[in-house]
């Protein structure tokens, strides 16, 4: 295909290129929750025959209407030298798709190499061209299309915004500043029954959502909307500023569909005031959370029900960032001159008004500007489309790198017990190439996370299994008990390197114990929570209890969960290998708005317990 | 010896500039002339395109043994500056100031001219701003009752709030294409500077005012920081993404008049004519000796070439303007200034951001 020009720009017009480098890298390096990949989309096409492929990568939400968009363009029979065109698209995570293009794309392993590629932001194919002008090699994504758009916003319940003034006043980061900080809480403002402010945030280093959500309050913080610098993050009240807003985040987590799911349970019993009061999210989840579909995704048989209370969105004063999904069409060497044409022909498939008004369906605003916000984004929805009123620049990388530092100093600290299955079927064999076993992998996986505390966090481990301790009758045992990770780092990577298998696998009971052990230590200065890992269903040699006791279990951690004055312990389950028990693992965690992992295929246990430990 | 080459050099320079630019400006009619008749069917070989004109040559390209590149202006210039002549294609379609940039360009390095004339103008469109009702209402407030780019080169990056906004409206955001490499962006940029001189006819040795250097910071500061990551127009941005990404963009009425009109937010927008007035002015300008180019240049000037133009925006005469594009009668002259002093914009403005 003809080569697109390379045109040399000034180092100031490169800025936000090289700005969003890193910031993508640390992000992508990580990626996983509910950015996951698949080919799901192209599963559902069908066989392409002899048809010119098209093969589009996508991030994952996105994939549901790329999908239907693809289906109904390849029922057009349209053509490119006389073939049939046909598009496949596949869920491919943003950052992993960039540096899979950046470095080698490896068919056998991640699928057909894309000729279009939708990541989330247009900031994704200047970071890959700016990778690979530092390799030398010219420009693969260019100048995107952007396919549909939507912006950060703080998500808050409708009575707790009315509170502060919306929809008359302006609101902002300085708001939720004001009201980290007012040891009041939400009493200052007339509403004792609400509790202390809760803040919901995803971890910057792992998703976008919460990377954007940390610019925007930094320069809240500074009064500033570009050219953030190493000095502003020394100011400090620039300090002062985060480490208050940071003191009200509930958790942080890989994915904001964690804080939606569990927002939308709690308001479904009538307590979603007291699980959060803000949240960063992109405009498009509001939308799904008021329809009845907080996770976007509605499973089979799935019915969408309005939540009781609405949440609507604050469009920071400050300024915030957009989402746009661009398209590029690459120009990369396995991309010949007709698929490039093909591709062309499925991009303005995308852009014709009666399929940029589809992407309204899914919560988004039309790239096309000529097609019109509308329905469902109106404020009846909970959002405004005449906002956002200013955008952010994206800061340069050296102070993105600064920015992420400073993060991991001043979030807020964490008080975590590790509860680790040590039950025979721990030993079983999970990985043939290497002879590792379960406990084996996850060992590693756990050793790895420990990097990711930070010294003032406060760090347990417990094992459980059946016939445990001197006199063999117990059914855990603390051996490391939580603790500054400062003190007792070795200690810990000692003794998870010592762990070996038993015997049962006593789940209920040491769910419950860890959950009331954590409890009792309760700091409200920090994220409070239990990691259990499990690779069984409960065995603790008397079956016939279990229903009663999975009942009184769920009923505990429910109630410690719940209220004004509720000492949240979250409780963050992994199911481990195929035989876990997932259901029941997911019912514990939701019961304590936490959070549950698969790890069915043991082999990814190292990018879930990454995920999990993102949390804190 | 060395001071009297260069003395001679430099008289040529200036002598072969001004005969460039009084061509332009002896064919700087209303309109341009079109050329007339529908020619061009067997045009054949290789015609480069601006990216603000590459709808009209991909659809005249249609059907021929014609191929298009696309590329920026400043990549043509430099491929034109090959010893050799060797330019790899046959014919040029691009702004007259472009391609009198280039002649200069490559006479200043002492090399033989490969293009040869260019045509009168084939279609031409003025150069606008965009911007938001509100926003544009306040800052003709601020300036006066009449929005310029000096004034608003003087706004930029200022609290709305100082300027008789919101508050919630951020910074004075305004914005242009880059003019590092493309020609509107150059144009546009242009324009601005002699906005602040308060004349066209102004050149790069009074760039050492220290007040235009700081108002000049200023505005290219403000519109780099803005600039999309990925490049792209500004005002695709602007109307995609609202009054968060830009208040005002400059452009041409080409690109703007069409996607104003069919914008969802057309009711918020306004599109402006700066004083002072300046046109781009699109010529075709064959290579000399290439195999075609007088087919490439009867093609470009022929009723097909005319209506293609129109239909994407331009203003050609005798043919239908396109949604959004006004009927009002244009200058003469466009409006530029010379091909040498858009050079050296050009250098500042790299200076300037880098």
């Amino acid at each position: 295909m003809t080569p697109r020009p390379t045109p040399t720009r000034p180092t100031r017009w490169r800025r936000a290129v090289a700005a969003a480098l890193l910031v993508a890298l640390v992000a992508a390096a990580c990626s996983t929750g509910s950015d996951s990949d698949g080919a799901e989309g192209a599963d559902a096409l069908g066989d392409p025959g002899d048809c010119l492929v098209v093969d589009v990568a996508v991030s994952s939400e996105k994939i549901e209407l790329l999908t239907s968009l693809a289906q109904t363009f390849n029922e057009q029979d349209q053509q490119v030298d006389g073939r049939c065109v046909f598009v496949r698209p596949r869920t491919k995570a943003s950052g992993a798709a960039m540096q899979l293009l950046a470095d080698g794309w490896d068919e056998a392993a991640e699928g057909p190499r894309p000729v279009i590629w939708s990541p989330a932001a247009s900031t994704w194919g200047a970071i890959l061209d700016q990778r690979r002008a530092e390799q030398g090699q010219p420009a693969m994504a260019g100048q995107g299309t952007p396919f549909m758009n939507t912006p950060l916003v703080i998500a808050m319940p409708e009575p707790m915004a009315a509170a502060l003034g919306w929809p008359d006043e302006p609101l902002g980061w300085q708001d939720v500043f004001e009201l980290a900080g007012d040891p009041q809480g939400w009493a200052a403002y007339g509403h004792p029954e609400w509790g202390p402010f809760r803040l919901g945030k995803t971890n910057p280093n792992f998703s976008t959502s919460g990377l954007s959500a940390l610019i925007a309050q930094t320069y809240a913080a500074t009064g500033k909307t570009k050219d953030l610098s190493s000095e502003d993050l020394a100011d400090p009240a620039v300090v002062a500023f985060g480490t208050t807003v940071e003191s009200a985040v509930v958790h942080y987590g890989d994915t904001t569909l964690t804080f939606l799911n569990n927002w939308y349970r709690a308001d479904q019993r009538g307590v979603g005031l007291t699980y959060a009061s803000a949240v960063a999210v992109e405009e498009k989840s509001i939308l799904d959370y008021n329809a009845g579909n907080p996770d976007g995704v509605l499973d089979t048989g799935e019915q969408p029900r309005p939540p009781r209370e609405q949440l609507v969105a604050i469009y920071p004063e400050e300024g915030t960032l957009f989402s746009d999904n661009p398209f590029f069409i690459l120009d990369a060497e396995w991309v010949d001159e007709a698929e490039a044409r093909a591709a062309g022909l499925f991009q303005d498939f995308v852009q014709q008004p009666e399929n940029q008004e589809r992407v309204l369906e899914f919560g988004f605003r039309p790239g096309n500007p000529e097609v019109p916000v509308g329905e469902p984004v109106v404020p009846a929805n909970g959002v405004d489309p005449d906002q956002p009123q200013t955008l952010l620049q994206v800061p340069d990388p050296d102070v993105m790198v600064e920015l992420l530092d400073v993060w991991a100093r001043q979030r807020k600290s964490a008080r975590v017990l590790l509860v680790v299955d040590v039950s025979g079927s721990m030993s079983d064999p999970a990985d043939p190439e290497t002879g590792d076993t379960k406990l084996d992998l996850a060992k590693r996986a756990a050793l790895d996370s420990l990097g990711q505390f930070k010294p003032e966090d406060e760090v347990g481990l417990r094992v459980f299994s059946t016939d445990l301790g001197p006199d063999r009758t117990a059914t855990w045992l603390d051996v490391v008990p939580v603790g500054p990770m400062a003190e007792q780092s070795e200690t810990m990577r000692s003794q998870i390197q010592g762990l070996f298998p038993t015997n049962g696998t006593p789940l209920y009971e040491v769910a419950g114990t860890s959950f009331t052990t954590m409890v009792e230590g309760y700091d409200a200065t920090r994220i409070n929570a239990v990691v259990l890992l499990t690779d069984g269903v409960n065995d603790d040699g008397a079956p016939s209890d279990d229903r009663a006791q999975l009942d009184r279990l769920i009923a505990d951690l429910e109630a410690g969960t719940t209220g004004e004055n509720a000492t949240p312990v979250r409780l963050f389950t992994i199911g481990y290998g195929q035989d876990a028990d997932f259901s029941v693992l997911r019912r514990m965690a939701e019961a304590t708005n936490g959070a549950t992992y698969n790890a069915s295929d043991p082999k990814s246990i190292q990018k879930v317990f990454t995920a999990v430990v993102s949390n804190f | 010896m060395k001071r009297l080459l260069a003395l001679m050099a430099a008289l040529a320079l200036i002598a072969g500039a001004a005969g460039v630019r009084a061509l332009l400006d002896a064919s700087g009619d209303d309109g341009g002339s079109g050329g007339g008749g529908s020619g061009g069917g067997d045009a054949a070989g290789v015609v480069v395109c601006v990216p603000e004109v590459a709808e009209v040559c991909r659809s005249l390209a249609d059907g021929r043994d014609l191929e298009v590149r696309v590329e920026d202006d400043e990549a043509t210039i430099d491929g034109l500056r090959r010893p050799d002549g060797d330019v790899g294609f046959t014919a040029w379609v691009a702004p007259a100031p472009t391609v009198a940039m280039a002649v200069e360009d490559r006479a200043r390095a002492g090399l033989a001219p490969v293009l040869g004339e260019p045509s009168a103008p084939l279609a031409r469109s003025p150069l606008v701003l965009v911007g938001w009702r509100d926003r544009l209402a306040a800052l003709e407030a601020a300036c006066g009752g009449e929005l310029t780019w000096r004034c608003l080169g003087e706004q930029a990056d200022r609290p709305w709030a100082d300027v008789g906004g919101e508050p919630t409206w951020g910074p004075v955001k305004p914005g242009h294409p880059a003019p590092g490499d493309t020609a509107t962006g150059l144009l546009v940029l242009g324009q601005a500077t002699a906005s602040w001189f308060g004349t066209t006819d102004y050149a790069s040795n009074d760039f050492a005012d220290p007040a235009f250097l700081g108002w000049f910071d200023r505005l290219e500061s403000t519109v780099a920081d803005l600039a999309p990551p990925t490049g792209g127009a500004p005002l695709a941005r602007m109307l995609s993404l609202g009054p968060s990404a830009y208040d005002v963009v400059g452009t041409t009425e080409a690109e703007a008049g069409p996607a104003v009109a069919t914008s969802r937010d057309r009711d918020r927008l306004r599109v402006l004519y700066p004083s002072p007035t300046t046109t781009v002015d699109v010529v075709v300008v064959g290579v000399d000796g290439a195999d075609g180019e007088a087919g490439v240049r009867e093609l470009f000037g022929s009723d097909d070439a005319a209506a293609a133009f129109a239909l994407a925006g331009w203003r050609v005469p005798d043919q239908p303007s396109a949604e959004g594009v006004g009927t009002d009668p244009l200058p003469d002259a466009a409006g530029t200034p010379a091909p040498g002093v858009l050079t050296a914009v050009r250098q500042l403005w790299q200076e300037t951001i880098r």
